[in-house]
């Protein structure tokens, strides 16, 4: 059965006047242990396609399914990273991650706490545990946020641009870390939706790429690239510049003609 | 160096007229031959002064505003040394002399103690039950809708309502004077807090709603461990106000019918033509209002060190 499964997903935002479909008739099959990338223009509906599979707005058409059965609300199977990085305030950084460990329920507490600063070390942030966020700049706050999902240890994971904040080398380390967490004896055990502007980094991490349009998906493409793809042999390579040629391509048509998915969404 | 000795220059020669003012003034009016308690009062400010001048050094700000309110404080005081003692212009009852003032403190501290005590008591009751009980009221009504759609007219109607306007009525109500000034404080306190914390469960940041409930969070877990967190800085904002609020209204609801209290003893004093200890218990219950603001500050720092 399929991790999880969009099944004729329709969504409007609940606006006074006339609502607008943001996102319209969506069908995707996601497997288990399946890296996805989303991709696509500012303002398609990424974001919104990860909050139906979150489990924070619920489809007005169609369902969201994981494990075959329809989500109602948020659960603990799953945990997002989001766009605009949301720790609590009062909490300090170990503290975020420690509570997010907690609400699984999974560990102890001295496990709980060995944990929270394991992840924390791992996002380099073991300095800075016992400051609040206010006092962390917002590369460190994204890295705290990656910290307590990936700490979580959920079976889902959702990320709305998580790296987008973060330089150069911290966004490498940490996309490597994170397909590393996935692997358990040679098999992938998370399933994660990965939302990104990136196309190099849909290409380093995804096994699929599907490309938004305003409300729809307009391609699904495999990513057949062998892990770890840091060095690529040179068939390989030429594989993934076809890829990246294709992608680039998709984004550039929408370029031409802005106006006709908006014709096409209404 | 040479500025800030010119800066404490001007603060001594206020001090010195006023110390020859105290000590070379006619002694017509009546207690004005004691002038102890004066010159005591004024080395104690004196002492103030120069601590927070020694404080402000220390930790390298060069504020200006000691030395402008020492002055004030000084001109203020030699002012009204030049209309009473001096000058004798000033009604010899119904104004009375520094001199008399600050006998009453030094004659009277008991009594002033245990006047204010007296009135902290029901202050502190009334202002913690009120806004303890709000506060829990106020963030489960703001968590579940059912509680929240009956609760919350209610608290509009209440809300604005002064709290001073029904104390009489409290006061011929209740058993004793007491219980009535406690319940007058903590209504007081009560409504505007229950609709402020209403207010800001359902105002509560989307982000920080959604990231909450990504958690699954049960009641208990919401209520305590984020909406609580949450409300405590707005909630801790208002707290000056309503600290002082509830000195006003206890204040008020001692003006009729209280045997104790700060605002008894002012009410007492002047119904026995006392005006040296009406004006002593008036200047208490500015120092008072003043220490409490002080605390409530340190409180507010400790409360919300993560903003
Ligand atoms: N809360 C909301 N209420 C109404 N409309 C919304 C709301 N949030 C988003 N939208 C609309 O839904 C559409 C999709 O938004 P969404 O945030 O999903 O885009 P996105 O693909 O994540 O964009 P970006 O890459 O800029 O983050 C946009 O047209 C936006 O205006
Ligand atoms: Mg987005």
């Amino acid at each position: 059965m399929a991790k999880i499964q969009l099944d004729h997903v329709s969504y409007s935002y609940p606006n006074r006047g006339r609502p607008a479909e943001v996102l319209h008739d969506l069908n995707l099959t996601v497997e288990r242990g399946e890296f996805v990338c989303v991709l696509g223009r500012s303002g398609c509906g990424k974001t919104t396609l990860l909050r139906l599979l979150a489990g924070l707005d619920l489809p007005t058409r169609g369902a969201v399914r994981i494990d075959g059965e329809a989500v109602t609300g948020p659960g603990t199977d799953r945990s997002i990273v989001f766009q605009s990085y949301t720790l609590f305030p009062w909490m300090t950084a170990r503290q975020n991650v420690l509570f997010g460990i907690q609400q699984t329920g999974k560990w102890g507490r001295a496990e709980a706490r060995r944990l929270a600063d394991a992840f924390l070390r791992k996002v380099e942030l073991a300095e800075a545990a016992d400051k609040y966020p206010y006092q962390l700049s917002g590369g460190m706050r994204q890295r705290v946020a990656i910290a307590r999902s990936l700490a979580m240890d959920t079976e889902i994971l959702l990320l709305d641009e998580p790296f987008g904040a973060l330089d150069t080398r911290i966004r490498r380390e940490l996309q490597e870390f994170m397909d590393a967490l996935r692997w358990r004896d040679g098999q992938a055990e998370k399933t994660v939706v990965f939302v990104t502007h990136d196309i190099d980094e849909a290409l380093y991490l995804a096994d699929r790429i599907v490309y938004m349009t305003p409300g729809r998906i307009a391609a699904d493409l495999p990513v057949p690239l062998p892990r770890p793809r840091k060095d690529l042999g040179p068939a390989e390579r030429a594989q993934r510049d076809a890829l990246r040629r294709t992608l680039v391509e998709l984004f550039d048509r929408e370029e031409d003609a802005p106006c006709r998915c908006a014709a096409d969404a209404s | 160096m040479p500025v800030r000795c010119r800066r404490l220059l001007i603060p001594h020669l206020f001090l010195i007229a006023l110390v020859a003012a105290v000590l070379f003034a006619p002694k017509g009016r009546p207690g004005v031959e004691h002038w102890g308690a004066l010159l005591a009062g004024v080395v104690v400010i004196e002492l103030l002064f120069l601590t927070a001048v020694i404080r402000n050094r220390r930790r390298g700000a060069e504020s200006t505003a000691p030395y402008d309110l020492i002055v004030f404080v000084w001109v203020l005081l030699l002012l009204w040394e030049l209309y009473t003692s001096v000058s004798n212009l000033a009604h010899p009852v119904l104004v009375p002399a520094p001199e008399n003032v600050f006998a009453t403190f030094h004659e009277q501290w008991r009594t002033l103690l245990l006047n204010i005590a007296y009135s902290m008591q029901l202050l502190l009751v009334g202002f913690f039950a009120g806004l303890i009980l709000a506060v829990l009221l106020g963030l489960y009504a703001g968590w579940y809708p059912r509680l929240r759609a009956f609760s919350y007219p209610i608290a509009n109607v209440m809300a604005p309502i002064p709290a001073v306007v029904f104390s009489p009525y409290l006061v011929a109500l209740m058993p004793t004077f007491r219980s009535a000034s406690v319940v007058v404080i903590l209504l007081g306190v009560f409504w505007p807090t229950f609709l402020g914390t209403i207010n800001r469960v359902v105002g509560m940041e989307p982000q920080i709603l959604d990231s909450a409930r990504m958690l699954r969070p049960t009641n208990r877990t919401m209520i305590w461990r984020i909406l609580l967190p949450y409300i405590i800085p707005g909630t801790v904002s208002g707290l000056k106000v309503s600290m002082t609020t509830s000195l006003l209204m206890l204040n008020f609801a001692e003006l009729m019918g209280a045997t104790h209290g700060m605002g008894f003893y002012v009410q007492n004093s002047i119904t026995y033509a006392n005006y040296a200890h009406a004006v002593a218990g008036i200047i208490v219950i500015g120092v008072v209002v003043t220490l409490l603001s002080w605390i409530v500050t340190k409180v507010q720092k400790k409360l919300i060190r993560w903003q």
